[in-house]
């Protein structure tokens, strides 16, 4: 069975892995490289329907060789206002354009991929949006990263981060979350 | 700390922007509103505070209709008064919380007191803070 050692930096929480002390492996699909991103704080944003803002710390850079396949996963603590408004995520390739990773086709055009909760909240609810996607960009150096928006028939809501919407950060609206996403890098 | 987000929303109502947890971590989008300024966001902040520390605030409807004396759940499910009619229900499909700065909640507890529901008393008692 061909093994990977996995390193934990107990000060940054950041995981790598790699063949370990004897070498060898990095056989067809076997994991090359660990990379973990966490947010703690929060984020707003009143941008909706299609407008897309960077979820700060939610973003790892990896350089790959032709063939490696990214594979990314996340769970996202997001809040919204209520029941007619939610909050979507996006994984996207960082570029020019950015590229849209696992995105689902929607005549829309909305919302890329990560589906918002569309559940009934009085505003004091936080929801974990588990999502990922993956990605064969070829020889490189790229950075994936999550974007959020608010969506909302009526064009106009707020989506949080970490936060729900009726938490001003004082008693008894105090509660917080935190977010995470994971990129492995396969071999070819 | 001050919660930016919330001291935008009450600001610059319908603007787009995104914010973190700073100031400088607002990046406004809105080109129709300016970006209010820093000191204008923490007297919105407090202004939230104030309104925050005089609400109070109950977990659902029942909880909310428990403030009310027998008598006075009698006259509110006998009321024929449409506004009265209207805040019962409301009452009944009310979902989370209900907060004593609620326009509705105002309203139906004024209702009440003009048919004479609830005494003016009773309304301010039933209003207040611990």
């Amino acid at each position: 069975m061909a093994k990977k050692y996995v390193y934990l930096d107990t000060a940054t929480g950041r995981q790598e892995a790699d063949d370990g002390p004897a070498g060898g492996g990095g056989g067809s699909g076997e994991v090359v490289q660990v990379e973990v991103a966490t947010k703690t704080d929060t984020q707003t944003t009143t941008a909706n329907n299609g407008t897309w803002t960077d979820i700060t710390d939610l973003a790892i850079t990896v350089t790959t060789t032709a063939g490696q396949r990214v594979v990314v996963q996340a769970a996202i603590s997001v809040g919204y206002v209520s029941a007619v408004s939610g909050t979507a995520i996006r994984l996207v390739r960082a570029g020019s354009p950015d590229v849209a990773i696992n995105a689902a086709a929607v005549t829309s055009g909305r919302w890329s991929a990560g589906a918002g909760p569309l559940l009934t909240s009085d505003g004091n609810t936080i929801a974990s949006l588990v999502h990922g996607g993956t990605d064969t960009p070829g020889a490189g150096t790229w950075t994936y990263k999550y974007q959020f928006c608010a969506s909302s028939a009526s064009g106009s809501a707020t989506a949080y981060i970490n936060r729900s919407s009726n938490d001003s950060n004082t008693n008894p609206y105090s509660s917080r979350a935190a977010s995470f996403m994971r990129l492995d890098v396969l071999a070819p | 700390m001050t919660d930016f987000a919330s001291a935008i929303l009450r600001c610059r109502p319908g603007a787009l922007w995104s914010c973190g947890e700073t100031y400088d971590s607002i990046v406004w989008l809105d080109t129709e509103q300016t970006k209010p300024t820093e000191a204008e966001l923490e007297t919105a902040w407090q202004e939230l505070r104030a309104a925050a520390a005089a609400r109070k605030i109950w977990p659902n409807a029942q909880a909310f209709v428990a403030e009310f004396t027998p008598a006075e759940v009698a006259g509110i499910a006998l009321s024929a008064a449409p506004t009265v009619a209207a805040m019962r229900f409301k009452l009944t499909t009310w979902f989370g919380e209900i907060h004593s700065d609620n326009a509705d909640v105002l309203a139906g507890l004024d209702a009440l007191v003009e048919a004479t529901i609830l005494t003016p008393e009773r309304r301010t008692q039933i209003l207040a803070t611990a």
